[in-house]
């Protein structure tokens, strides 16, 4: 007893340090350990954080409005440019639309069950980011009570931003691609029969490789999912910055610049399978 | 807070400040990034708290919001944690060495601080198996985090310290 009472700090410290690394590991084993009790002091916690992020995105706005009104009438113009050449361009697709719908029918004919019909799609607020630096993970306001599951996919305007790794009552946690240590399938979009793998590289970019040794790539290629695997088909993930052959793995390894700018997302779509 | 505008602390008001540290640090501070890095304060609040006060306001609180970041934003629970615990329980028991009473010191500690923060947090990534590039975090992260950390830690310790221990460090240094 007079051990413990002389030594209490040490007691203390040490079982704290194993209490620690026994959670680290627990955490490791199990992917999405996040007990109950945690997540619902998840939720109180986002309610705080979501006006402030609301408030915080607005003042932005209209800071940055003032200050590059220049440029703002700069793109103005230069995006009423781009209005007229895509409306040239809807044109050319609208022409294509009709073909597809011709081909839509002939499905309908002969009950083919398109595999997209199974996803459903909400937008989500980011309401927080990971303030450490470290990775590019961030908290949505939408979770369970919204219908969306562990591992539903999360893109944005620009192309394929990540996963949703944990999900609770009112919200969810989603690790970029870049960070991601799982793979997407990936295809050319130049050529769609060349698919391979990517993931991320720890590095701020994603690695990875095509399936085919003598597919025919190029710099600069965009590449978008394929659809095996989780992720739905045709979602942007990036242009290919580089290519390597290597002879001795017969593979064709290439790195890939995201589309997304990880650091500056507010607005999500959450693409779940029902 | 006392008649003489000296700070008075208790575990309520630290939990407070921790609290709306950590809601500021994930959304508003977002704003207030430097080539995408931002200050990592409760870094700075553990470092502080810990070496400032008798009490133990850094460990604790450390632990508690360790937890909740790495809850919220890590792959793995309890790295943050152990880290913030640690450097806090380290910080706690050599600041009766270290002279507190000029400015080279907050300069030091966050120095200190940071780089056992992100040198522990890629060695027990490390462990767990994550391919995180060392170099890329050095140089896009850790050195960017450094100069902003001890800046605002120098701010922070020109407005606090004074009110905290009552006499001003300009007047003996």
């Amino acid at each position: 007893m007079r051990w413990i009472t002389r030594h209490k700090k040490l007691i203390i410290v040490t079982s704290v340090v194993i209490l620690l690394v026994m959670v680290m590991s627990i955490s490791y084993l199990y992917d999405y350990s996040t007990t109950t009790p945690v997540k619902k002091v998840g939720n109180i916690i986002s309610l705080f954080q979501e006006p402030f992020v609301k408030a915080g995105n607005g003042l932005n706005k209209g800071i940055n409005g003032i200050i590059n009104f220049r440029t703002i009438v700069m793109e103005n113009e230069a995006l009423k440019q781009e209005i007229s050449e895509l409306e040239q361009e809807i044109i050319n697709l609208q022409l294509k639309q009709d073909k597809l719908e011709e081909l839509t029918r002939l499905e309908d004919i002969l009950n083919y069950v398109p595999i997209d019909s199974h996803y459903g799609h909400l937008t989500a607020d980011v309401i927080s980011k990971d303030g450490s630096n470290w990775f590019n993970t961030f908290t949505i306001n939408i979770g369970n009570n919204d219908g969306i599951k562990e591992g539903s996919i999360v893109i944005n305007g620009d192309g394929l931003v990540g996963r949703i790794y944990e999900v609770s009552d009112n919200w969810a946690k989603v690790v970029a691609i870049i960070d991601d240590n799982n793979s997407v399938s990936f295809k050319i979009l130049r050529d769609t029969k060349y698919i391979g793998i990517v993931s991320g590289n720890g590095s701020g970019s994603l690695e990875g490789y095509l399936l085919d040794p003598e597919a025919d790539v190029l710099v600069g290629d965009e590449i978008i999912t394929s659809g095996l695997g989780m992720f739905p088909e045709g979602i942007p993930i990036g242009t290919i910055k580089e290519v390597v052959k290597d002879e001795n793995k017969l593979l064709k390894t290439i790195s890939v610049n995201p589309h997304v700018y990880f650091k500056n997302i507010n607005k999500v779509l959450v693409i779940y399978y029902e | 807070m006392n008649n003489d505008g000296e700070i008075i602390m208790n575990y309520f008001t630290v939990f407070l400040i921790f609290f709306v540290n950590f809601i500021f640090q994930t959304t508003v501070f977002q704003y207030f990034e430097i080539f995408g890095v931002i200050p990592n304060t409760t870094l700075l609040l553990v470092l502080f708290f810990s070496f400032l006060f008798k009490e133990k306001f850094g460990i604790v609180y450390g632990v508690i919001f360790g937890i909740l970041q790495d809850v919220f934003f890590g792959e793995i629970v309890g790295i943050a944690a152990f880290i913030y615990f640690t450097i806090g329980l380290l910080t706690y028991e050599m600041k009766s060495y270290v002279y507190k009473d000029t400015l080279f010191t907050p300069v030091i500690i966050t120095l200190i601080g940071g780089t056992y923060y992100h040198l522990m947090y890629w060695l027990l990534m490390r462990l767990f198996a994550s391919n995180i590039n060392f170099l890329y975090i050095l140089k896009n992260v850790y050195v960017i985090e450094i100069f902003y950390d001890i800046f605002i830690a120098l701010v922070i310790y020109k407005l606090l310290f004074k009110r905290i221990f009552d006499y001003d460090y300009r007047r003996y240094g």
